[in-house]
């Protein structure tokens, strides 16, 4: 019989083992080509046409993150081979009983390695085809993208980095598997007698010690980062995420003595095969609590990266509703903009149907540190390299209202001896909220004015995908068109194009920006200007592809990683779980020998697959809601603050992928014990 | 040395080390097994018994001493038997491929493979020798009606059959390939008594067509099958009991001489009792 039919003959044998296998590398193989494929997708092009460098980012991004992801697959994968291999020791002791030799056994390996990987890289690529392309869809309509003019699209490309990763996988695999045999010895197979479970912590006190020991640990760790993770240095940070990783290997190692020393004094461990049920569950739990303890990390890792990004679009996407009123706005400074663009050979009055010029002023007596003074030491800690000596921007309230009728907002109104601020930047806005809730007041040409509003007005004057303000001041006219100090520090002009449409937005920006480009690209990497001359302009079409750029680079890489964690966590969870109902298929017979009932056993079953499965998401569940208070935090600097949304999305497609694999692997077990 | 020595132990020693403790199973063992006796390994827990026929099958190597087969192998390009060809110094692979060529084994577990039916479990030992399927296929299935495993089971999986009968398909994939020896390990250890009479009336039948068997046993109703006992104890090799006198008559034989078989039963029981079991 050759080595092929035999392999073949073992995989279909074996198809319950390998259902978890085959399950996992076919997703594996369709995400990995799904996300190596984006760069080709019809939405992606469109992202693109403003000459949008996000769309290099993120490919480089996700060839990046590839690496990361084919490194956990291919560990993945040499775990599940092992599982397989150890699996069938007994048959493998019988070739070489029979006479065949360690490089014959290695063969048949080798053939079960290509058909399974050939079979489901097949199967995984034209998941990965279809599914990429209602992965486009789905982004498409997230981001409000035209999709009538999507076409099909294949990436050749993807398709071979996807085909060549995995045959490096297979390959690191099959070296794995021939090692793994080669080191067998034929007596020690013949003689591969079931060993039961060593209790690793013998004595129960110490179990359940250990075991509120690392609870009380984590708690205190989980706490520090979720409350005051934001304020730690990077040691002390470190710290608490080395108490976290240890905290929760002890738990697990610590779990199965406490777990059944106080479910054995409740009444109900002795109800039914509860008793039974709890010691397969703490068999099983010490002699993997390593494992548990880094699927439960994962599983964090996974939700927080899930919730997070999540969040982080759905505010990136509500911003952008109302942070593109306009169709340019620019702010250039030591000469006006029209005059600027005229010399450039643009003039406004060539593509602009209306626009507006106001001056934005500047002066000695209205510093940075002046609109948080009460306060200063505390914002001082926050931006530690704040320049706080710095000017104001200061507008007059009439130029401002301008701006507001422009942009569809309500008009500020002010006192003579009043001030309002305007600023987007929120971890500003705490320090300016708190100066102006003390009273804070400036003194201009000897006047003093205090503040209009109780609050700062989040408003921009500047269209940004992301806040970049520190703030405007805006003053009554006469405050400064009688007050000495002020002085002209930039303009800026507010201007909508001729065309309405977007292709034809696209026009005008590449019209504007073919001249002025190179000024405007020299200020945001914050060089010297090619002609002398600072720009900031920004128009409704950069605005709206930047912020999908973001977005759709976030969310691809958060579905991507989180995907891969999920994944590769629930598969080893179903091949433990497998693994283990194949070793208790004798005790379950037991059980149907002394009158449990199919009922009885199937319950039992569940149960013990369940508890598996649902433990590290539990643990994961509970570290997640402080690291998650922690990454809010982090993230309100860039103004997000609601991390709600991002959790119901990721909740929904763990419970898909995870959900999926628990019952996978609960039908799989049931085939076994039956 | 005796014509027909088939094989031969020369100062067999085998230690096992766990952690800083030696074991020595087997001590300057001396053996020789005749072509065509049916020899029984007998002894305590422990005495080394299945050590004892792991080396001489090949199965693993010994620490010292010497196994030499005396039979033909090609691969040694010799047809000269009076050689003896010496296993105990080959490589995992080519003890492999001796086991392949000239050995059988038949265990407590039947070691069946799963995932394949009984007669392609008996297949495929000949199939590693490369025999033709056909003529393979062929003496499979005159074997297994010979043990009584009629056609309707030939296409069932191990799962599906009894444990008898899954000891009796073990059994003729042990022979499938004519070896030189038959080796044994607690054939019947996991059968009922029933299964336990079938499948000795099988080695016995095996043996009597010339089958040199060699099997490790504890139990005086298999035991009684042998024509030659031998008795380890300690790693060494105490006593043997020679029952050639009285072949063929054996308590659980469907005519024996009744006189006889009691004769034999008593001596080996005599045997087993000077032996201290």
């Amino acid at each position: 019989m050759n080595s092929f039919k035999l392999a073949l003959k073992n995989i279909r044998k074996s198809w319950s083992d390998y259902t978890v296998y085959f399950l996992t590398l076919i997703i594996g193989v369709a995400i990995f080509y799904m996300f190596n494929s984006t760069g080709t997708q019809g939405i992606m092009e469109d992202v693109s046409k403003s000459g949008n460098d996000k769309v290099k980012m993120l490919i480089t991004a996700i060839e990046v993150v590839s690496v990361a992801v084919a490194l956990v697959l291919g560990l993945l994968m040499i775990y599940a081979n092992n599982f397989l291999i150890k699996r069938r020791k007994k048959e493998f002791g019988i070739y070489l009983l029979l006479g065949m030799n360690k490089k014959k056994v290695s063969k048949i390996l080798v053939c079960e390695t290509c058909i399974v990987g050939a079979v489901s890289m097949l199967i995984g690529l034209l998941l990965g085809i279809f599914g990429s392309q209602f992965l486009s869809i789905i982004v498409a309509k997230m981001f409000a993208v035209d999709v009538t003019s999507y076409t099909f699209a294949i990436s050749k490309k993807a398709a071979v980095v996807t085909v060549i990763s995995f045959l490096v996988i297979f390959f690191v695999v099959l070296l794995f598997n021939t090692g793994t045999i080669r080191r067998y010895k034929l007596i020690d197979l013949i003689n591969a007698e079931k060993k039961g479970e060593k209790q690793i912590i013998k004595n129960t006190k110490v179990s359940i010690a250990l075991f509120i020991i690392s609870a009380v640990l984590l708690v205190i760790a989980y706490a520090g980062i979720g409350i005051f993770g934001n304020r730690m240095r990077g040691r002390e940070f470190a710290f608490a995420a080395g108490v976290v990783v240890i905290g929760t290997f002890v738990l697990f190692w610590s779990f199965a003595g406490f777990f059944q020393t106080v479910l054995s004094k409740n009444k109900g461990y002795k109800k039914g095969l509860t008793s039974f049920v709890v010691r397969q569950f703490s068999g099983n739990m010490n002699t993997s609590a390593f494992s548990f303890a880094l699927i439960s990390l994962l599983l964090m890792a996974a939700i927080c990266s899930f919730s997070s990004g999540f969040s982080f679009r759905t505010y990136l996407n509500k911003r952008l509703g109302n942070a593109t009123p306009v169709d340019l706005t620019m702010r250039v400074w030591s000469v006006k903009p029209t005059e600027y663009l005229a010399s450039k050979g643009i003039a406004v009055e060539g593509w602009a149907k209306e626009y507006m010029e106001l001056p934005v002023y500047e002066s000695s007596e209205i510093t940075i540190g002046d609109t948080v003074a009460p306060v200063i030491e505390e914002a001082k800690q926050t931006f530690m390299h704040a320049r706080w000596d710095s000017t104001e921007n200061v507008m007059r309230l009439s130029d401002y209202n301008k701006i507001e009728r422009a942009f569809g907002r309500e008009e500020l109104k002010l006192k003579d001896d009043q001030y309002a601020v305007v600023s987007d930047f929120d971890l500003l806005n705490k320090f300016q909220i708190a100066a102006i809730k003390q009273g804070n007041k400036f003194t201009v040409g000897g006047k003093e004015y205090g503040p209009a509003y109780s609050s700062v007005n989040y408003e921009y004057i500047l269209m940004s995908g992301l806040t970049a303000s520190m703030g405007t001041i805006v003053l009554p006219d006469a405050a400064i068109d009688e007050g000495g100090s002020f002085r002209v520090d930039s303009y800026l002009l507010i201007a909508d194009y001729k065309v309405s449409d977007k292709q034809g937005r696209y026009e005008t920006d590449a019209l504007i920006m073919d001249k002025v480009g190179a000024s405007v690209e020299a200020g945001n990497n914050g060089e010297d200007s090619p002609d002398g001359i600072n720009i900031q302009l920004s128009t409704k079409n950069q605005v709206e592809d930047s912020s999908i750029g973001i977005s759709v680079i976030v969310v691809f890489l958060v579905l991507y990683i989180g995907i891969v964690f999920v994944v590769a966590c629930a598969a080893i969870i179903a091949l433990k779980v497998l693994s283990d109902s194949i070793d208790s298929v004798r005790k379950f017979r037991i059980l149907t020998r002394i009158g449990a009932g199919e009922d009885m056993r199937r319950k039992a079953l569940f149960v013990q697959v369940l508890m598996n499965f649902l433990l590290p998401l539990i643990v994961a569940f509970f570290g997640s809601i402080f690291v998650l208070g922690f990454i809010k935090d982090m993230l309100s600097t860039v103004g997000m603050v609601s991390l709600g949304p991002g959790m119901v999305i990721s909740a929904l497609l763990m419970l898909l992928i995870y959900g999926g694999y628990f019952l996978t692997t609960y039908e799989g077990c049931r085939k076994i014990v039956k | 040395m005796k014509d027909n020595v088939i094989l031969k132990a020369k100062d067999l020693s085998k230690t096992f080390s766990n952690e800083s403790v030696q074991q020595h199973v087997l001590k300057n063992l001396n053996l020789e097994v005749y072509r065509g006796d049916f020899t029984v390994v007998m002894g305590n827990s422990g005495s080394g018994k299945s050590t004892l026929l792991y080396a001489l099958s090949g199965m693993d190597r010994p620490s010292l001493g010497t196994i030499s087969y005396y039979v033909d192998d090609k691969r040694k390009g010799t047809e000269n038997k009076e050689d003896g060809i010496e296993i105990s110094k080959f490589s995992n692979d080519r003890l492999a491929l001796f086991r392949r060529d000239h050995a059988g084994f038949v265990f407590q577990q039947n070691y069946l493979n799963d995932s394949m039916s009984a007669l392609d479990n008996v297949m495929v030992s000949g199939l590693l020798k490369n025999k033709d399927r056909r003529q393979l296929a062929e003496k499979a299935k005159e074997l297994l009606e010979k043990v009584e495993i009629s056609e309707k089971d030939w296409k069932k999986f191990p799962a599906q059959l009894s444990g008898g009968m899954q000891q009796r398909v073990a059994v003729v994939r042990g022979v499938i390939n004519d070896p030189e020896v038959l080796f044994a390990d607690e054939p019947t250890g996991a059968l009922n008594s029933q299964n336990t009479t079938n499948v000795l009336d099988i080695l016995s039948s095996l043996n009597s067509e010339g089958q040199s068997i060699v099997m490790v046993t504890h139990t005086i109703k298999a035991a009684e099958r042998g024509n030659r006992i031998i008795y380890l104890a300690d790693g060494v090799i105490s006593d043997e009991c020679d029952l050639g006198e009285y072949a063929g008559d054996y308590k659980d034989d469907k005519n024996p001489d009744k006189k006889k078989a009691e004769e034999r039963h008593r001596k080996l029981k005599d045997f087993l009792q000077d032996m201290g079991w």
